[in-house]
């Protein structure tokens, strides 16, 4: 027999309520018992000094007449006393067998029979009483021998009262009753230790229940709540499984619970034994893990994640399984308290599944990277709110020229800039990222908006400039109101519509790719051009280029790297340029950065050229003065330079 | 007819001594003593009341002057203890404030009818049990004296 079968056949419904009824059935005994004695003991307590008393009484009264009647033999009696002697007496036998108070005396054995017999021998001296001391002293002396007997019988009714057999009876069956109520009693205290050990073991069973998980039968939250203390050369690893809400809705909880059994067991077996595993929360799980030499924590969290992620069969169905790991490293020296590096390898675990990474170590550069990603929101929506704050954004531009004469500027992308007193500068990504990651994308890609129209308006206005602006657009701006957003915050404050480049990213087009192509239809009709981004970086197939409606490719400065050295990679180069312009688009190259590089693009001809070779990214001064530098020349309105910029 | 006189006399002096010799009340408190017969008890004022008993299965009726009336009468200065004495010398004490407190007669009749020494008369100190639920207990059962003698307040 297992432990399992033995404790559930310990904590049956069957033994439960058998132990119940046992318990209820020492009670009522008990109460039984209780209330019997109490009876036994009233009743006869009662009876007996009931009975002592009437007959005490009868004793003395008996004594008193016979007092009397001496003194009236000796003639020296009071005729009123005798009588009231007499009297006195009378009323004691009336009372004792007529009285409902002294029944009990009365009904004890054959007490009533020999009352009834001694009174009507007391009511036959009546006549001769009442005559009495009148009648002479010799006349009482035959009164005196019938009393005399009559005497004798009442000593003996008195004396078979009290010492007779039935009061030891009576007082042998109180003590019989003693004894057995205490040997109930007895029984009662076994039982209820008995009972009470069953309810100890049960409770100790439920709470070690309740601390185990009832599908993996690993320690679950409860057990967690219960840690005080976790040996600091112990890491501790929270990990999660993706995505599970999904299993659980596509397969149930039945495949929900088999998966946590096979991730369970696989995690398990990756753990040394006194390593601990611990299911947090339904998906989550926390681990305790002790930290070889020959093993840093880098290569067991790459380990664990290795080991969880799997292809998981359920049915006819196969299911990629993979998980998120947090880590805290065990520590030397001071080790701060569990639950704080608990929440350390928690917040480890989030910044993972935010950066999309498989583990997190909380480490000096994670903290610091956390740290930063605080500062650096704090200061954005300050910023943004207009406050005073250590963050600033700014713009900065970088021309894009043409292939055939690098002094041609046909426009330039514009860059944002983020500087933090406090951090430094932040890479333009990190800020869109974050940005996107705590919902103020809407509020970066208006800022740049109305930023560049208010610094590049005059440009356009007054100068005639009718280059192009290339706008990055982060994720949240490609949604339905970037229509509106371009109209009211770039083409209506002055910036021609047919200037205006918005670059997006495949991986950002690829996610609603029907939804993008829509919105670049609406913003065409507008005059709007669009740029595909990092062209060949992405994660997505060339269909979705081929069905993007984008006017330019801007490709990825790693088409350009190393073009000088290898012919390979300029042929390459040369035949994506050759696929966009059958495909009607326009090609930008980008990181281009040494003559060697210009000089092989030149060549293959015909394309936009941004790179550090042409111009760094400047400020908007810079950007002006090389655009009113007397050796640059610029698509210009009236000449309609259009031609070079897109279309 | 000079003789008939004497014959009222004789009569009057030979005949109570058989019939005035029911038995009396006598109350005292050491100094002074109080000897009072049916007739006086009679003469205060009566209280009647139905009542059950232990004594008797039902109610039974009861009349006579209430103990307080008569304590009051004899009067009571600083005695603080009464002591109840039946004809047999049963006697039982108490607080004479508490026994105050119950509403006792001191019974010359039940159902009407004088009480003889055989029906536990002349005297007999009767509770209200009927009335005062609460007095139906052997605590106070023990002053519901028959027969009662006398009273001896200290």
């Amino acid at each position: 027999m297992t432990k399992g079968a033995l404790l559930s056949g310990l904590f049956s419904r069957t033994t439960v309520v058998f132990l119940f009824l046992i318990v209820l059935l020492l009670l009522g005994g008990s109460f039984y018992t209780y209330i019997q004695d109490r009876k036994l003991q009233s009743v006869s307590l009662g009876t007996l000094r009931m009975a002592s008393w009437n007959l005490a009484q009868l004793g003395t009264e008996a004594g008193d007449f016979d007092r009397e009647l001496s003194l009236a033999a000796k003639g020296v009696g009071d005729q009123d006393e005798l009588t009231l002697r007499y009297d006195v007496l009378w009323s004691r036998y009336d009372y004792l067998l007529n009285g409902s108070e002294s029944r009990a005396t009365r009904d004890h054995q054959d007490n009533e029979l020999r009352l009834k017999a001694l009174f009507s021998q007391l009511r036959a001296l009546e006549e001769p009483v009442l005559a009495g001391v009148g009648s002479g002293p010799e006349d009482i002396v035959p009164v005196m021998e019938a009393w005399n007997r009559q005497k004798a019988g009442i000593q003996q009714l008195v004396i078979d009262n009290f010492v007779g057999d039935e009061a030891s009876r009576l007082v042998t069956a109180v003590e019989e009753s003693r004894n057995r109520l205490a040997n109930l009693r007895v029984l009662t205290l076994v039982a209820l230790v008995a009972v009470f050990s069953y309810l100890a073991f049960a409770i100790a069973f439920v709470r070690r229940q309740s601390r185990v998980d009832p599908v993996t039968g690993l320690p679950n939250s409860q057990y967690l709540h219960g840690v005080r203390r976790v040996s600091p050369e112990k890491a501790i690893i929270t990990c999660e499984i993706r995505g599970f809400q999904l299993v659980l809705s596509d397969f149930g909880t039945e495949g929900g619970d088999d998966l946590l059994r096979v991730f369970a067991r696989k995690l398990r077996k990756q753990l040394g034994a006194d390593d601990e595993l611990i299911q947090a929360s339904q998906s989550g799980f926390v681990m305790f893990m002790s930290v070889s030499l020959t093993e840093d924590i880098e290569t067991i969290a790459k380990r664990l994640v290795g080991a969880t992620t799997f292809d998981w069969r359920i049915k006819d169905s196969v299911l990629h399984v993979s998980a998120v790991m947090g880590v805290d490293p065990q520590c030397q020296g001071n080790s701060p308290d569990w639950s704080i590096r608990y929440q350390r390898a928690h917040r480890a675990l989030t910044q993972a599944r935010l950066e999309g990474h498989n583990y997190c170590i909380n480490q000096e550069d994670l903290r610091r990277r956390i740290e930063e990603d605080r500062l650096v929101h704090t200061g954005l929506i300050r910023f943004f709110n207009n406050e005073p704050g250590t963050l600033h954004l700014s713009l900065v531009y970088q021309p894009i020229v043409s292939s055939e004469n690098i002094n041609l500027v046909t426009g330039a992308e514009v860059l944002l800039r983020c500087r933090d007193e406090r951090v430094g500068f932040v890479p333009p990504n990190r800020v869109v990222d974050l940005c996107e990651r705590y919902g103020l994308g809407v509020e970066l890609g208006r800022w740049l908006f109305r930023q560049i129209a208010r610094e590049t308006q005059s440009l356009y206005q007054n100068l005639g400039f009718s280059g192009n602006l290339s706008i990055n657009l982060n994720p949240s701006m490609l949604d339905d109101h970037l229509v509106q957003d371009v109209q009211s915050l770039l083409i209506d404050a002055g910036i021609p519509a047919n200037a205006l480049c918005m670059e997006i990213t495949e991986d950002n087009a690829a996610l609603e790719f029907q939804r993008i192509n829509q919105l670049i239809g609406s913003l065409h009709s507008m005059g709007v051009t669009f740029a595909l981004d990092d062209f060949g970086t992405g994660h997505s197939s060339l269909e979705y280029v081929r069905e993007l409606k984008v006017d330019r490719l801007k490709i990825d400065r790693c088409f350009v790297n190393g073009i000088e050295e290898s012919e390979d990679k300029a042929r390459f180069l040369a035949s994506v340029i050759a696929m966009a312009d059958q495909a009607y688009m326009k090609s930008v190259i980008e990181g281009v950065e040494n003559q060697a590089q210009w000089q092989l693009i030149e060549g293959i001809g015909g394309v936009l050229i941004q790179g550090y070779y042409a111009h760094k990214p400047m400020p908007l001064n810079d950007y002006l003065a090389l655009l009113l530098d007397s050796g640059t020349c610029y698509p210009f309105v009236e000449t309609r330079y259009l031609a070079t910029t897109g279309y | 007819m000079r003789r008939l006189p004497l014959i009222f006399l004789l009569m009057i002096f030979v005949f109570p001594a058989h019939v005035l010799a029911a038995p009396k009340l006598t109350i005292t408190n050491g100094a002074s003593t109080l000897v009072l017969d049916r007739n006086e008890l009679e003469s205060f004022p009566q209280t009647t009341f139905s009542t059950i008993s232990p004594y008797f299965d039902g109610e039974v009726q009861f009349s006579g002057p209430t103990l307080a009336r008569v304590l009051e009468t004899f009067g009571v200065s600083g005695q603080s203890q009464i002591t109840l004495t039946a004809l047999n010398n049963y006697n039982v004490s108490g607080s004479l404030e508490d026994l105050l407190s119950l509403d006792a007669i001191i019974a010359t009749r039940r159902e009407s009818k004088t009480m003889s020494v055989r029906d536990r008369g002349p005297f007999w100190v009767i509770l209200p049990l009927s009335e005062r639920p609460e007095l139906d207990n052997e605590d106070f059962h023990r002053y519901m004296v028959w027969q009662l003698s006398g009273i001896e307040l200290e």
